[in-house]
């Protein structure tokens, strides 16, 4: 016997020495009647204080791997999560792309009309920055982006909205760089009254929001990409675990 | 501070749980999902211990036993269900404060067998407050999941729904046994100190014990449907992921339990069942049936007197656990039923005692252990 098994032995005679005779001198309703208003709900409580007996003596674990289980459960709860907020974040990013394409092809519509109007205001530096709004709002960068990109190797999969992430921290990307340039038309344009430079620059302002908007979701998605790759690797490692452990136990009985 | 509070009811105390009591360790990292409301997170376990401290002497209503305050009995339920520590908080804030300051015993009345018949009394209380405060979450949750969703459309959203339902009748299945074993269980806190059970102390859990399976079976769905379409869609979701990869950190999970030698659990088990059916007691005799009974079955079900047939647990274990319980509910109250109203004399417990190890038996024969199945 192992001095566990004489501690918890000694511990059961403890109990048995002490709660026994107490025990013995429990009184009681006098009859089941005086206690229950029918057989049936005594019968429930019988049956309930059973269970609750079956509980505490542990009957229910039927489980020799269930932390392993339980673990890997969650693991897999985990992955199921990313994936779910994945999807979440992508229908969004999915809903912006529309409106933002909307609005790239409005301002190139826009763009040699506002560029004419700079022009006959005589403006040669403003004139350039122009220019280099509407050249780089279809760089070869940003065409790029917009391309669909292959996922074949993702853990996210078939996720919406994947494929935008790049094109719309692109678009960030440039607005962070053009700020300068477009605050420069937008305050010329008002100065001057220029009602297609106006109309070019708040499009431009819209598709800055849209960008902004889409390139946070899509940081949000690289986020949790990192987050479901980690937890893919936990859930594997756990499953390895629970199948060591199935096997060990298999093994012993 | 509110980060350290955080960082204590997530990670610090649950991996010192996990080092001797993983099950102890995922209820206490159970509440980690309520960061997304961080006063909540950090203070609400310190503040259920508070209450469940001064609950015996200060909580309107409750004079000898928590079960004399349906109040009580909801914010335990609504608590523990809603966050692991907070069910934990209460229960242990709950057993010092009663043993600490809610005494009943006078200055003059402190003699051993006094002592030990209260305390006697009392810790069939604890044990079944635990059962509610700690145990009905862990088990629904396991019973939840170890029901398959596959055959359900895949909309992620669908099986969520399912899982809420799953999650919710497991813990109002629970909450509603415990109601029913409780009406005779806790009655030695009363009969052991040469009382009676009194109205106050019983009709809470046995006339609108329903209260409190309803709202185990809400805060279980709602607790599921907000953890699930709410937190974890949401910004806090790095943090969480943070809190649990922190706790799991050191891989430390050791259950006492299992490294126990096999005989050392039986007889814990053989000492702990008598003392909690003793409600159910006539007499000596009652007890010793029943510690026989207890550790006959326990040896039977470890394989030291015969093992249950492989093909018997394997048609067990293909029935969720969820079905199995009610399953063994049923069965034990059938047989109850036909001993309390025919076979024998209603004039004592013994009907309601046999009845209830009957029960007993029925969980041990549809919960057998997966390695009988080789």
């Amino acid at each position: 016997m192992t001095g566990w098994s004489a501690a918890l032995g000694g511990i059961v005679l403890v109990v048995a020495v002490v709660a026994l005779p107490a025990l013995a001198i429990a009184d009681n309703c006098g009859s089941i009647g005086d206690c229950w208003g029918t057989a049936a709900a005594a019968a429930a409580a019988a049956a309930g204080a059973g269970a609750l007996a079956a509980t505490a003596a542990g009957s229910g674990k039927d489980d020799d791997c269930e932390a392993e289980r339980a673990w890997a459960f969650r693991c897999k709860s985990w992955v199921d999560t990313c994936k779910a907020q994945l999807k979440y974040y992508g229908d969004q990013l999915e809903a912006l792309k529309q409106p933002a394409d909307e609005l790239i092809a409005r301002a190139n519509e826009l763009a040699p009309e506002a560029q004419r109007e700079v022009a006959e205001a005589a403006v040669e530096a403003l004139f350039e920055k122009l220019g280099e709004l509407v050249t780089m709002l279809v760089a070869p960068e940003i065409a790029e982006a917009r391309e669909v990109i292959d996922l074949a190797t993702d853990p996210a999969g078939a996720i919406p909205g994947m494929e935008y992430v790049r094109f719309f921290q692109e678009i960030s990307s440039y607005f962070q760089l053009m700020s300068g340039d477009l605050d420069g038309v937008a305050q010329f344009a008002d100065e001057h009254n220029l009602v297609t430079a106006q109309r070019f620059v708040e499009t431009m302002r819209e598709l800055q929001r849209l960008a902004a908007r889409g390139s946070q979701l899509g940081n949000k998605m690289d986020e949790v990409r990192v987050d479901l790759k980690k937890w893919q690797e936990e859930l594997d490692k756990a499953e390895a675990a629970l199948q060591a452990c199935e096997a060990g136990h298999a093994a012993a009985a | 501070m509110v980060g350290s509070l955080i960082e204590f009811w997530s990670v610090r105390l649950p991996r010192w749980a996990d080092r001797w009591s993983p099950r102890l360790g995922d209820a206490l990292a159970d509440g980690a999902w309520t960061v997304q409301w961080p006063a909540l997170a950090a203070y609400a376990p310190a503040a259920a211990l508070g209450v469940g401290f001064l609950s015996p002497v200060l909580w309107p209503g409750m004079r000898h036993v928590y079960t004399e305050s349906l109040l009580f009995m909801l914010v335990v339920v609504i608590g523990a269900i809603g966050s692991g520590p907070v069910g934990v908080m209460l229960l242990s804030g709950y057993v010092i404060g009663r043993l600490l300051v809610g005494s009943r015993l006078s200055a003059s009345s402190w003699d051993f067998d006094g002592l030990v018949r209260e305390r006697g009394g009392e810790l069939i209380s604890f044990v079944l407050l635990a059962i509610l405060a700690v145990v009905i979450p862990l088990v629904a949750q396991r019973m939840a999941r170890q029901i398959p969703l596959d055959r359900l459309p895949p909309d992620p959203n669908i099986r969520l729904a399912a899982h809420a339902a799953l999650y919710g009748i497991g813990c109002g299945l629970l909450t509603y046994l415990w109601c029913q074993g409780t009406v005779v269980l806790i009655r030695p806190v009363f009969t052991w100190v040469h009382s009676q059970p009194t109205v106050e102390a019983i009709s809470p859990v046995q006339v609108t014990g329903r209260l409190l399976v309803i709202a185990a079976a809400g805060v279980a769905a709602a607790r599921v449907l907000v953890e699930n379409l709410h937190v974890r869609r949401g910004p806090v979701l790095a943090t969480l992921v943070d809190l649990e990869r922190r706790r799991r950190a050191d891989g430390q999970r050791h259950s006492l339990w299992r490294r126990t030698p096999i005989a050392a659990r039986i007889a814990l088990a053989t000492a702990l069942v008598p003392l909690l059916l003793a409600g159910t007691y006539t007499g000596w005799i009652d007890a010793v049936v029943v510690a026989a009974a207890t550790a006959a079955l326990g040896a039977w079900r470890a394989g030291l007197i015969g093992r249950m047939p492989a093909a018997w647990s394997r048609l067990a274990l293909k029935i969720p656990a969820l079905v199995r319980v009610m399953g063994a509910f049923v069965i034990g109250q059938i047989l109850a039923n036909v001993m309390i109203g025919s076979w024998l004399a209603r004039d004592s417990f013994r009907p309601v005692m046999l009845g209830a190890l009957l029960t007993l038996a029925t969980f041990y024969a549809l919960f057998p252990q997966r390695r009988d199945l080789a």
